[in-house]
């Protein structure tokens, strides 16, 4: 029988987890909300992120120095971003479904053989930031309190990212464009620069989920592929162009996979897509499907 | 105009001779990597990705349905065999039934996600058959009682074929040598690929296969007309599955091994490369498009270990600068009056 403490755990190791898919998910959706391009690399993005991190962590030493790697996760993956975008990405705008998803998957080759030539083939594993090694009490249960940090962050730039695109004028421009693009060149905004903003941002908060995610994780070049599958579940159940979807089906999958830990620990792998085909079964749409144009 | 006909005259009347003569052109091509290196066993490799590239060909290439969760089919072909050859205690003459079993199993994978994955389209689906092929992977993974898990079922023995006291058609020398256990396998190979893509061009040239490219051009205007879109998809998947299958099931036949990398969903990003390299709206597009992707990892991975990142950028370059493939860039090259045009390429989703 599991008792209360075990499943409380299991709920708390269920939100970390919701955390990673919902910033990997979210740098999806606002991609392609804007700009119609479906990014398979993300997932490569999310494994440089990691890459970034470590070889920061190896240089920098000290309590600040995770932070410090998240920055730099945050902004080299991002800068790689605005690399892929300017060259291989923007010719795409005007081209088909298939273009998108091929390229990008091409992308993803390349970036996973650039990370074994830089860092080797081998796994590695990332510990957790001693600023965080202890436990909270909570009531009846001890967590790690390093997992608790990756919910509130996740939260505060879930948060961050909302108020950009809702409050701010080049939220504004975004939210403008994915409506109507044209509209919007002509009114004299340089569209490109905005396209080239939403992939570098969409991508470097991959790069820092990364970093979040690695103390967790086993590292090796091609770890993304994982999380990118996983983060396509949670935009198919939640739209993947629905920003509020895609968290609270980040929440659903997260905990699917962690409470299904208790049911049975071989079946928590599978569980995310058994949630897939239910919500495939019973609502197709995804949770907030009936819009499909423009971000929420 | 003139010009460029008179400039290009030698080349038009190839491809006008072959115009019409795909299959006569297909297995020139099969064949012709054989005589170029004399490799039985690297051309039969080849072949049964073609077949895999073939059956995918049904999906996206008529139907115009993108997934990007195919291997799942051909990894369940080559399970699906390779269970019969291990888990089922049966005369080695028998041990061809495992390519009935592996058939059969990606059909039955291919009815399941299909039902769940054609609920949605264009971007959608190809996620979708993505996850369903991950969720085949990790269940595989798992099930290491069966599948052997991270290790795969290794030293699966090469079946024979054949009724005992009648014939019995073993992979092995004959003809005092003449003959090799390769070039064996690969006849047998070849003849089940000649008869999938036989088969194959029969179903593409019926009423079904019209009906497969009306739904492609336009599933409002097929609808209109009266046909069930919704069943015709599923028709077309399961037949592109049943197919994609059928070549996994020879696969861990000619290795002795299958692992998890014939499920791994970067193998459904592979066949979707096979069939762009080749070019979408050809029915030798496939055949093309694999052959030049063993060719070019061939000819790359012999001086660098970094092969993937050259795979990766030609990737990038072909979806820029060669969007129609090999044959679809040929052909527009010889003529410009062509039916096998960017029109061909599945429609963006409007979803």
């Amino acid at each position: 029988m599991v008792s209360t403490s075990q499943f409380l755990i299991q709920v708390l190791n269920g939100l970390s987890l919701a955390s990673i898919f919902a910033l990997t998910a979210m740098g999806l959706t606002i991609i392609f909300g804007l700009m119609g391009v479906v990014n398979f690399a993300h997932g490569a993005y999310y494994g440089l992120g990691i890459y970034f991190g470590l070889a920061t962590l190896q240089m920098i030493s000290g309590p600040w120095a995770f932070l410090a790697a998240m920055l730099v996760a945050l902004l080299a993956t991002a800068a790689v971003g605005v690399a892929t975008e300017v060259t291989v990405i923007r010719p795409l705008y005007d081209r088909d479904l298939i273009a998108s998803l091929l390229l990008t998957f091409g992308v993803m080759l390349v970036l996973h053989e650039v990370i074994r030539m830089v860092w080797g083939v081998g796994s590695q594993t990332v510990s957790t930031p001693s600023l965080f090694r202890f436990s909270v009490g909570l009531g009846i249960i001890n967590y790690p309190a390093y997992r608790l940090f990756v919910i509130g962050l996740a939260v505060v730039v879930s948060v961050a990212v909302w108020l950009f695109l809702q409050r701010t004028d080049i939220g504004m421009i975004i939210r403008a464009a994915t409506e109507n693009r044209d509209m919007v060149k002509a009114l004299g905004i340089d569209i490109d620069r905005v396209y080239t903003l939403v992939f570098a941002l969409g991508v470097g908060i991959a790069g820092l989920a990364g970093i979040l995610h690695a103390p967790m994780i086993s590292v090796y070049p091609e770890v993304g592929t994982t999380i990118v599958v996983q983060s396509f579940v949670v935009v198919v159940i939640g739209g993947l162009n629905s920003f509020r979807g895609s968290i609270i089906a980040a929440i659903l999958v997260g905990e699917a996979s962690a409470l299904s830990y208790l049911i049975w620990p071989p079946m928590t792998d599978v569980a995310i897509f058994i949630v897939m085909a239910l919500f495939l079964i019973l609502r197709p749409q995804g949770i907030f499907g009936k819009s499909l144009g423009g971000l929420e | 105009m003139e010009s460029k006909e008179q400039e290009s005259g030698w080349l038009e009347r190839i491809v006008s001779v072959v115009d019409g003569r795909e299959l006569l052109l297909l297995f020139a091509l099969v064949l012709f990597p054989l005589f170029l290196t004399g490799n039985f066993s690297l051309t039969t490799h080849v072949l049964i990705f073609a077949m895999f590239a073939m059956g995918y060909y049904i999906s996206l290439g008529e139907t115009g349905m993108l997934t990007f969760g195919h291997a799942a089919f051909f990894g369940l072909g080559a399970y699906g065999s390779a269970f019969w050859l291990v888990h089922v205690d049966a005369p080695a003459y028998m041990g061809f039934f495992g390519i009935v079993t592996g058939t059969l199993l990606a059909i039955v994978g291919g009815i399941v996600i299909g039902a769940l994955s054609l609920r949605r389209r264009g971007t959608y689906l190809a996620l979708i058959t993505l996850a369903f092929q991950q969720m085949v992977y990790f269940t595989f993974f798992q099930w290491e009682s069966l599948t052997g898990g991270d290790d795969g079922l290794y030293g699966l023995e090469t079946p024979t074929l054949g009724i005992p006291g009648v014939f019995v058609l073993e992979f092995e020398e004959a003809f005092g040598g003449l003959v090799n256990s390769e070039m064996m396998f690969f006849a047998f190979v070849f003849v089940i690929f000649t008869a999938s893509v036989l088969a194959i061009r029969r179903l593409k040239q019926s009423k079904l296969g019209h009906v497969f490219n009306a739904v492609r051009e336009n599933e409002d205007r097929a609808n209109f007309l009266g046909y069930d879109v919704q069943r015709y998809r599923m028709i077309a998947f399961v037949a592109s599955a049943g197919f994609a299958g059928l070549g996994g099931t020879l696969y861990p036949i000619y290795l002795n091994f299958v692992g998890l990398s014939t499920l791994n969903w970067v193998l459904s990003g592979e066949v979707n490369f096979f069939l762009l390299l080749g070019g979408l709206g050809s029915f030798v597009g496939p055949i093309v498009g694999t052959m030049s992707y063993y060719w070019v990892v061939d000819e790359i991975s012999a001086f660098t270990e970094h092969w993937q990142l050259f795979v990766g950028l030609i990737f990038i370059a072909l979806v820029l600068f060669l969007p129609e493939g090999i044959v679809g860039t040929l052909r527009d090259y010889v003529s410009d009056r062509t039916s096998y045009t960017t029109q061909e390429v599945p429609p963006r989703s409007n979803e």
